[in-house]
């Protein structure tokens, strides 16, 4: 894949919410660049460990969502000298084993990477506005899902 | 002005937004006037502890000042992730 590495202009921040999936491997490529060492990738996926998850749907606050998402990214790039992120959350029905959210974070070094990408991942959970409701096969039931207690 | 309810405060309603006509000084007045609608909206708006709320998409309170072109949000602890 071509690669411009001239271009450090280009908007190292890429939000996006949408329905549709994610390529994985499109977005590394995306953020590859001659002053990146280091591209760490997380990816959230719907999980079913009962056997009773019939699907995930997953709502959300359009314009609030996109303009703390923004603010996020913009905060945790400069904190972590992140030189090009990417956070990719998926929105509407989801099922079992699909992909959620995606999140990419390019730095010089690995440890910004790691770090930067698990203060974007961590502060998803608690302050972007995303909801998730559970429907049940065996129940036929819907159920909002709570915030889950705090956890490392 | 605008109210917007997402998640199970939606569900619950069985409905995604209200115009509120009364005049509002504070998120706490919205609150109450909802709550003074009754039904639901009485169940919901009576205990605030479970709800969050936005004014113009960003996190406010109770104390928060509101004003009728404002956009006001409720809903519940967000879930992303």
């Amino acid at each position: 894949m071509d690669v411009n590495p001239h271009n450090r202009s280009e908007s190292s921040i890429r939000i996006v919410v949408d329905d549709k999936d994610f390529s994985l491997a499109a977005e590394v490529e995306r953020v590859r660049r001659l002053d990146v060492g280091a591209i760490v990738t997380f990816v959230g996926t719907v999980r079913d460990l009962g056997g009773n998850l019939q699907s995930l749907f997953l709502e959300h606050y359009a314009p609030m969502t996109r303009r703390h998402l923004r603010r996020l990214a913009t905060i945790t790039k400069e904190i972590y000298a992140v030189d090009a992120l990417t956070v990719y959350h998926r929105v509407g029905t989801l099922y079992p084993t699909d992909n959620i959210v995606l999140v990419v974070c390019a730095t010089q070094h690995r440890q910004q990477a790691f770090v930067a990408t698990q203060h974007i991942v961590e502060s998803l959970k608690t302050t972007i506005p995303f909801w998730k409701r559970e429907k049940y096969i065996q129940e036929k039931t819907l159920k909002w899902i709570d915030p889950p207690q705090q956890k490392i | 002005m605008r109210v917007l309810y997402f998640a199970w405060v939606r569900t619950h309603l069985e409905r995604p937004s209200d115009t509120v006509q009364t005049p509002c000084a504070t998120v706490q007045d919205v609150v109450s006037h909802l709550k003074s609608r009754g039904g639901k909206y009485c169940e919901i708006f009576s205990d605030f502890k479970g709800l969050r709320v936005a004014v113009n998409q960003e996190f406010a309170d109770l104390t928060t000042t509101v004003k009728p072109s404002d956009e006001i949000a409720f809903f519940p602890p967000v879930t992303g992730g």
